[in-house]
Order: structure tokens, then C-alpha cells, then sequence
């Protein structure tokens, strides 16, 4: 108990100091880009003239970032597949940049649940960019389950825009 | 012969007789109610008798099992713990119980706190026990005494002197700020262990209460860690290449169950804390996930789609014998084993309506105890008595921690200070 | 007298009567034996069936309050939410110093329970006069005690005449008394719920009233006591009985019977019905 009340102490003092310290023992660190200039690939006329090719809000905007999935489903529907086409083609006209796959899921599921379920979309979204010749180290997946919800209301108009894979550019992005 | 014959007819007699002289009645129904119990301040210290017995009032009336009598009704004043009181005049309040207590200052600066518990009807001292702690302790005190009151009424052991890790919530449901903090069984001491700057989920307490294992967006894979109370250290946990989740430690504290995605897919391991060697217990292309060790460290249960929707499985806790076990209405996920051994508790769906359940071992018996629709994550009292759960308002409000009795009686709000979700109930603080 | 028989005697008088069912003998032992049998069969028959006339297990009084579990469970789901818990603010770690988690220090070792106060001999006579009966108090440490010295069973020490007295007892007017104690305890009686197995809490007590209808004198069984002296939540159960047996006196019961409900053995509390709701 005494242990208990003397450590806690310190451990509250020291929870966000530790905590950071941890960040960077346990993971590299991936903010480092390689050299934007190394764009080689001639961009296509963008829409918008001030959106950079190559960058991160290029993929957003004129490529598409967002797929969606049926209920408790995590296969790639045929109305996306275009959509990723765009997404692998860019990808390997610009091939320092790196991407992580966000899975997300509605709110009907356990935490639990949802989590296991957002990492199958996820995956499921790289293995498709992946198959369209993209190559497997530039794209990481993480899962946020329910706990990122775009739309907060309980029907299925919501739900169905929360169901969905996100591709973000992690690096390597003109800017 | 003959006396074979007044043999035969005594026994006759005596065979008929008991049921005919007495009057057999059997009470089947009854009415549950609070017990009436009356706590007056303790005598001694004025502000620390008074601090003292208010918790312990509010502890009691809180279980739901206990109804604390106003004391402005109170027609004898407690001046003297040693004496015994004149049980006609708690009666007349209806007390049936009767609580006196003393709080001295000792010469080295400590507090003493004596108390006894009195039978009104009975007439007799069922409890006398005494406490000494620093001035600032008298809060756990005064849980201690809620734990003696409560297990010698109710034959049960108590739940007050323990703690809630959970995950407290600021900010727009679509950016969440998620905090992991900790705070004592009522509400009362409230601290953050973590600032805010990434999400956490699923705390979960070691059997010591030393040490909580939750998962993490810290780094760029979300992650099991360890956060040591001793120590104040924090470590991912084991060397996993994906993300792992839904953490929850064996009985004995020497092992932790977790989810592991690899490639999409997600199992149920167990790594081994003190080898950290790591068993693959499912294999399953389903999800697999939110293990819970049985008290006996000898089964787990889970949850898996593997059939289809998510149902409750259990296995040995080497991973062989997986069976389902719930065969209720939608999907069943987040068994969590009651301590005592005998009961799963869980969140079912039903469409977009989530409530707890409890359910035997085996699966059968299924009573849903919470009546929100966005009930999920239940933790059990340490003993086994009293649940507490998740308990979303929609529409991107936030959550709330709610606690009912395993019974289904006395669901009630959990204060804490702001949204807060994902509870996880300590064991008794040693 | 028989025991003037020799066994020989006996037992051609017993082969004789296969053949011969009308002799001069023959007739009054078959008579005899079949009358003190047929006799047997009945009080047999009557012990068992007895049970469910006094005590039917689903006789329906049931009292028109009567809250059910899920009933209460429906209440408590309307219960409006607590109130907001306004700005509990969570001191920051990084900000100031946490408050103490008040774990220093203690010395959980309660010390041994303190010695307990001999109550009886500071027992005040009564002074309510609803409770005449200031004898019926219980204490349980007491009752447990006995056990050393079981309490000498009641049955074979009664008179054969009660059991004939009783007959005209066992029928529905019995059932009705038995229902009307019942409906009267019920509302005291707080059903334990706790015990893993359900089977700890059924308590069985012997009840005595007087003919005001207040407690005389309230036991458990041996075999309660038994089970409460090894068992926490039997202890609880049988004290949770005690306090609904005497907080629901006097019983409002027909004078004119006193004789049926003067004794209640046993007295039986059993919740798992209640717990299967």
C-alpha cells in the first residue's frame, strides 16, 4: 500500500515526461521526408492551380482518399476500385511518397470489435493498391475502429460515411 | 405380534404428526429493499467524524442495499461509543442497523477510528473494529469501515476501498481528446495518467492494482502498453509487428491476453511477463478478440465472428477446446469472467441498441441487467456483486459510467468529471 | 398376551391363512394386519400430500404490492440521470502537483475485533408494548453457540392426540393461515441475493407466537444454524429472516386457530425464485 501511495506520486508527476521518452524509444520516428524536388513524373494539369502535385492535399482532392464498406464488410466494392486505380496510379508517379491506410467503423460493434474491424478494411484497401503494382513498404494501415467517427448521428446516412478506408500520405509528399 | 402391531402404529402416528402439530411455511417472494441503517457522525473529532461518516454513508446508500436514515431524525445522540445504545429509540426511527464510530487524535499525530456495528432487533454488537491512519488517509478509512459494514450484513465482501482506471473524454466526438485516468470507487481523488496528446482505450487493472495495461496511439502502430503505478514507467507491451489490443491480465498477474493483428486478421495470444514469450491461442481467418481469463487462470473467453456474427466463445486457456457459448438474440461480444467464477458478463447488439448481460459459464441463463441503448464494455466489482459498463448518449455527446447490481437492481451513475468511458474496476487495494 | 406364542404357532397360523383366508383365527390378524397397514399407506400417503396442502409451493396470494425484480429494475431504469458532477476539474500532473492519492500510511490490520459488550445484562425491560416479548430478541453469535448443544428435536415428544387434532388443520383453512403469514412477512423481508449458489440462502427457522400474534420465540433449525456457523452468506440470509420476522409483527392472524399457527416449523425463507426473475 505504501508502495502503492509513494508511486503513485510520482507516477502521476512523471506520466507525460515518461510517456513522451517512450514515444521515442519504441518507435522511429517518421517525420524526416525524403527531398520534395525529387518529383520527376510530369503532374497532370491539377484543377486547382494552387494544390501542389504530388502533395498530400493532391491525393485528397484530386485523386480521392476516402472508400466505403457495407455493414460488418470489409471487401473493396467495385464502385471503389476506380477510385483506388487513381489512388496507385499517383502513387507511382510519385514514388517517395509513403501512406497509411486508416480503418475506420461505424459505431455498431464493441470497441473491441471495431478495432479488428477497421484493421481488416484497412488491409483490405492496401492489398488492393498493393495488387495495382503499388509496393507493400510504402503502405502501413492503422486501425481507429469507432473511435473516429466523421458523423455523429445514429442512421445509416452517418453510418455509412463512417464505414469507410482512408489513405493519408505519411511522407515523402511534395509541399 | 401385537407389538409389532403398536410398533406399526406409532410409527404410523409419528410419520403423520410433525406436519399436522406445526405449521410449515415457505417465504418465496419478498420485497427488496434497502436495509434502514443509521450512521451518525462519529463522536471525537467533530470535522473528521463528520467527513468520516459521510462517506461511509454514501458508500452504503450507493450499493443500494443500504438506506443511511437522516439523522436530523435521530432521537439519541451518540456520545459514548462504549456504551450500549438504547436500541428502543433506533427502532423507533425504523433503524435496523446502527453504526457508532470515534475518531481521537493520537499523541504521534495519527488518526484512530473505532466503530461497531449494532443488531437493533437483535440487540447485540455484530462488529467492533478500529483503524489508524495518517489525517489525509481518513477517505480509505472510511471505505474500509463501508467494506466491514457491508460484508457483515450482506455475507459478502465488500467493493468500496478500490479504484476505477478509465478513459476520460474531452473535446467533439470526431476529435476526441481520450485521457487515461484513475480515480477512487466514488469519484473522489481523480487523476490523469496520460496528457491527452494521443488516444488510449480498454485500461485494464493487474490483480495488485499496480499496474494498468491499456492500448495507445502514442506511436505511429497502436499498441498494448504497461503503465507501472510503482514505478511510474510506461513500456510497450512485447515486440509485436502490428497492432495489439484489448488487453486484460491472467488472474495471477503473470500473463497478459491481447489481440494481435497481423495482415487484416485478428487472434487471441498470451504473452508471459515474465518471459515474455508469446502463445498464439486462436487461428481463426474470423476476429478473434477482448479475451478474459476465467478466476481460475484456467479458461478464457472471447469473442469471435467466426460463425458468422460476433458470439461468445470459450477456450482452455492454452487455446485447445474452443466452443460457442452464447446462442441469444444478435451479437454478443466482451465477455468479461465475474471473479467469483460463476457468471460472464457482456455487451449485446441488437442492431444499433448495445446493453449488458450476464449469462453463465456455459452460456445459458442470458439476463440483461443495463437498460441504455449504448450500454458496452461491462467490469466487474471485485466482488462480483456490482458491474460497471460504458455508457454512450449518441449523437456524439459523449459517454458516462453507469453501475448496476448483477441482479439488474440499482443502475446508477458513476460520477466522474466530464465524458468518461471505458471503466475498469481495481481489486481491493491491499 | 402373543408372547404366549410359541413361533411354531405363528407361523403355521401365517401358512395356513395363504390357503385358508376364513378361519376362525385367520380372519382377525388379516384383518388387523391389513387395517394397520392400509393405515401406514394413508398416514404415508397423508405425510406427503400434507406438505402441499398446508404449504402450496404456488398458492397465489400474492399481495397485490408485490414488486417484482423486474419491476424494480424498470424503476431504476427511469430514474432521471444524477446530476452533472459540476467541474470536477482533474488537476493536471504537468500543472501542479497531484493531489496525494491518500494511500500513505495505512494500517489496514484492523486490530482483532474489540470484546464485545455483554448486552443482555444491560437490557433495559421493555418499554414498547408492541413488543412485549423482549425474550424473542436474537442474538445470532448466541444462536450459533448452541450449537454445541443441538436443540432436542420436538416431533417424538408430542402426544399422539395432536397429530389427530391436527387432521382437521391439514386442509385449506391451514393453507389460507400459512398464506396469511406469509403475505405479512413478505413486505419485511429484503430477499438476499448474493450467494453464488442460491442453495446458501434458504434459512429455516421455528417460529413461536403468542396469541397476540408477536414473536415468542424464534430459532433457527439445527441444520440452518449449521450452515450458518460455517457460512457467511447463510449467517446473512438467516439474519436477513430475523429482521423480516420481527419488524412485520404482530401477525394478523384468526384467533380461533391460534392453535394451528402457534408453532411454525419450519419457518423457511427461500429467494430463488425470486432470483430466477
Amino acid at each position: 500500500m505504501i508502495r502503492f501511495s509513494s508511486s503513485m506520486k510520482f507516477a502521476c508527476l512523471s506520466a507525460v515526461l515518461v510517456l513522451g521518452a517512450c514515444t521515442h524509444k519504441q518507435e522511429a520516428v517518421t517525420t524526416a521526408p525524403p527531398p520534395a524536388a525529387a518529383a520527376p513524373a510530369p503532374a497532370p494539369a491539377p484543377v486547382t492551380s494552387s494544390i501542389i502535385p504530388g502533395s498530400a492535399e493532391d491525393l485528397r482532392v484530386n485523386v480521392g482518399d476516402t472508400v466505403h464498406f457495407a455493414l460488418d464488410q470489409y471487401n473493396v466494392e467495385e464502385t471503389d476500385k476506380a477510385l483506388l486505380g487513381r489512388q496507385a496510379a499517383w502513387l507511382q508517379r510519385y514514388p517517395a511518397v509513403r501512406v497509411t491506410i486508416e480503418g475506420h467503423a461505424d459505431e455498431r460493434g464493441t470497441r473491441e470489435y471495431n478495432l479488428a474491424l477497421g484493421a481488416r478494411r484497412a488491409n483490405a484497401v492496401k492489398e488492393y493498391l498493393v495488387s495495382q503494382g503499388v509496393s507493400t513498404g510504402r503502405v502501413e494501415t492503422v486501425s481507429y475502429g469507432k473511435e473516429r467517427p466523421i458523423c455523429t448521428s445514429s442512421d445509416e446516412g452517418c453510418w455509412s460515411q463512417n464505414r469507410r478506408g482512408v489513405t493519408i500520405v505519411s511522407g515523402g509528399a511534395n509541399s | 405380534m401385537k407389538k409389532f402391531l403398536v410398533l406399526l402404529a406409532v410409527l404410523a402416528a409419528f410419520a403423520a404428526q410433525p406436519a399436522l402439530a406445526q405449521l410449515r411455511v415457505d417465504v418465496t417472494q419478498g420485497v427488496a429493499q434497502p436495509l434502514p441503517i443509521a450512521i451518525p457522525d462519529f463522536v471525537g473529532d467533530p470535522q473528521a467524524g463528520a467527513n468520516i461518516a459521510g462517506v461511509v454513508r454514501a458508500d452504503l446508500e450507493r450499493s443500494g442495499l443500504f438506506r443511511p436514515l437522516d439523522q436530523k431524525g435521530f432521537a439519541e445522540r451518540v456520545t459514548n461509543i462504549n456504551a450500549v445504545p438504547n436500541f428502543g429509540s433506533w427502532r423507533a426511527i425504523t433503524a435496523q442497523g446502527l453504526v457508532t464510530g470515534q475518531v481521537t487524535q493520537q499523541p504521534d499525530g495519527r488518526l484512530r477510528v473505532d466503530f461497531r456495528l449494532w443488531d437493533v432487533y437483535g440487540e447485540s454488537q455484530m462488529l467492533g473494529l478500529q483503524f489508524f491512519t495518517t489525517p489525509e488517509n481518513w477517505r480509505r478509512i472510511a471505505h474500509m469501515v463501508s467494506d466491514a459494514i457491508y460484508e457483515r450484513i450482506t455475507g459478502e465482501k465488500g467493493y468500496f476501498d478500490t479504484r476505477i482506471v478509465f478513459i476520460s473524454e474531452t473535446g467533439p466526438a470526431t476529435r476526441r481528446v481520450k485521457r487515461l485516468a484513475i480515480m477512487d470507487q466514488d469519484g473522489a481523488n481523480p487523476i490523469f495518467l496520460t496528457n491527452g496528446s494521443y488516444m488510449v482505450l480498454t485500461p485494464r487493472f493487474n490483480p495488485t492494482a499496480q499496474m494498468i495495461a491499456y492500448m495507445s496511439y502514442i506511436a505511429t502502430k497502436p499498441r498494448v502498453y504497461l503503465f507501472d503505478i510503482e514505478t511510474g514507467k510506461q513500456e510497450v507491451l512485447g515486440n509485436f509487428p502490428n497492432m495489439t489490443f484489448s488487453p486484460r491480465f491472467s488472474p495471477d498477474g503473470n500473463r497478459v491476453a491481447l489481440t494481435l493483428e497481423t495482415g487484416g486478421n485478428s487472434d487471441v495470444y498470451v504473452m508471459d511477463l515474465r518471459s515474455r514469450s508469446v502463445q498464439r491461442l486462436t487461428t481463426d481467418p474470423g476476429i478473434d478478440t477482448a479475451p478474459s481469463f476465467s478466476p481460475d487462470g484456467r479458461q478464457i473467453a472471447f469473442e469471435s465472428d467466426r460463425g458468422g456474427s460476433q458470439q461468445v466463445y470459450v477456450m482452455n486457456a492454452d487455446g485447445s477446446g474452443q466452443r460457442r457459448i452464447s446462442f441469444g438474440a444478435g451479437n454478443n461480444g466482451t465477455p468479461v469472467w465475474s471473479p467469483r467464477g460463476d457468471l460472464l458478463a457482456f455487451t449485446k447488439q441488437q442492431g444499433s441498441r448495445f446493453t449488458i448481460g450476464v449469462m453463465r459459464t456455459d452460456g445459458s441463463g442470458e439476463r440483461l441487467i443495463s437498460s441504455g441503448g449504448r450500454d458496452e464494455g461491462p467490469t466487474w466489482a471485485p466482488n462480483g456483486r456490482v458491474l460497471m459498463y460504458s455508457r454512450g448518449l449518441g449523437g456524439g455527446a459523449g459517454s458516462q459510467i453507469w453501475s448496476v447490481d448483477v441482479t439488474g437492481r440499482n443502475e446508477r451513475r458513476v460520477l466522474t468529471p466530464g465524458s468518461a468511458s471505458d471503466p475498469a474496476w481495481s481489486p481491493l487495494i491491499q | 398376551m402373543s408372547s404366549n406364542h410359541n413361533p411354531t404357532r405363528a407361523r403355521a397360523a401365517a401358512t395356513y391363512r395363504r390357503t385358508r383366508p376364513t378361519t376362525s383365527r385367520g380372519p382377525r390378524y388379516g384383518v388387523l394386519v391389513s387395517v394397520a397397514f392400509h393405515g401406514l399407506v394413508v398416514a404415508a400417503a397423508f405425510f406427503t400430500f400434507s406438505r402441499n396442502f398446508e404449504t402450496p409451493q404456488d398458492s397465489n396470494v400474492v399481495p397485490v404490492d408485490l414488486v417484482t425484480i423486474a419491476d424494480v429494475t424498470n424503476v431504476a431504469a427511469q430514474a432521471p440521470p444524477a446530476p452533472e458532477p459540476e467541474k470536477l476539474d482533474i488537476p493536471m500532473p504537468a500543472l501542479e502537483a497531484p493531489p496525494e492519492p491518500q494511500l500513505q500510511e495505512v494500517e489496514p490490520a484492523p486490530e482483532p475485533p474489540m470484546p464485545k459488550f455483554d448486552v443482555k445484562k444491560e437490557v433495559k425491560p421493555v418499554e414498547k408494548p408492541a413488543e412485549p416479548k423482549k425474550t424473542a430478541s436474537v442474538n445470532f453469535d448466541a444462536l450459533l453457540n448452541k450449537l454445541t448443544t443441538p436443540e432436542k428435536p420436538v416431533k417424538n415428544a408430542r402426544p399422539a392426540e395432536r397429530a389427530i387434532a391436527g387432521i382437521g388443520s391439514g386442509n385449506a383453512m391451514t393453507a389460507n393461515i400459512a398464506d396469511a403469514l406469509k403475505s405479512q412477512i413478505y413486505r419485511c423481508w429484503s430477499p438476499p441475493t448474493g450467494a453464488p449458489d442460491a442453495r446458501d440462502l434458504v434459512v429455516d427457522y421455528a417460529l413461536r407466537l403468542n396469541p397476540d400474534g408477536t414473536v415468542a420465540s424464534l430459532q433457527l433449525t439445527p441444520g440452518t444454524q449449521m450452515a450458518a456457523a460455517s457460512n457467511a452468506y447463510t449467517r446473512a440470509a438467516a439474519e436477513a429472516a430475523s429482521r423480516a420476522i420481527y419488524q412485520c409483527q404482530p401477525y394478523r392472524l384468526p384467533a380461533e386457530r391460534y392453535n394451528v399457527w402457534r408453532e411454525i416449523n419450519p419457518l423457511r425463507f427461500d429467494p430463488r425464485q425470486m432470483m430466477e426473475q
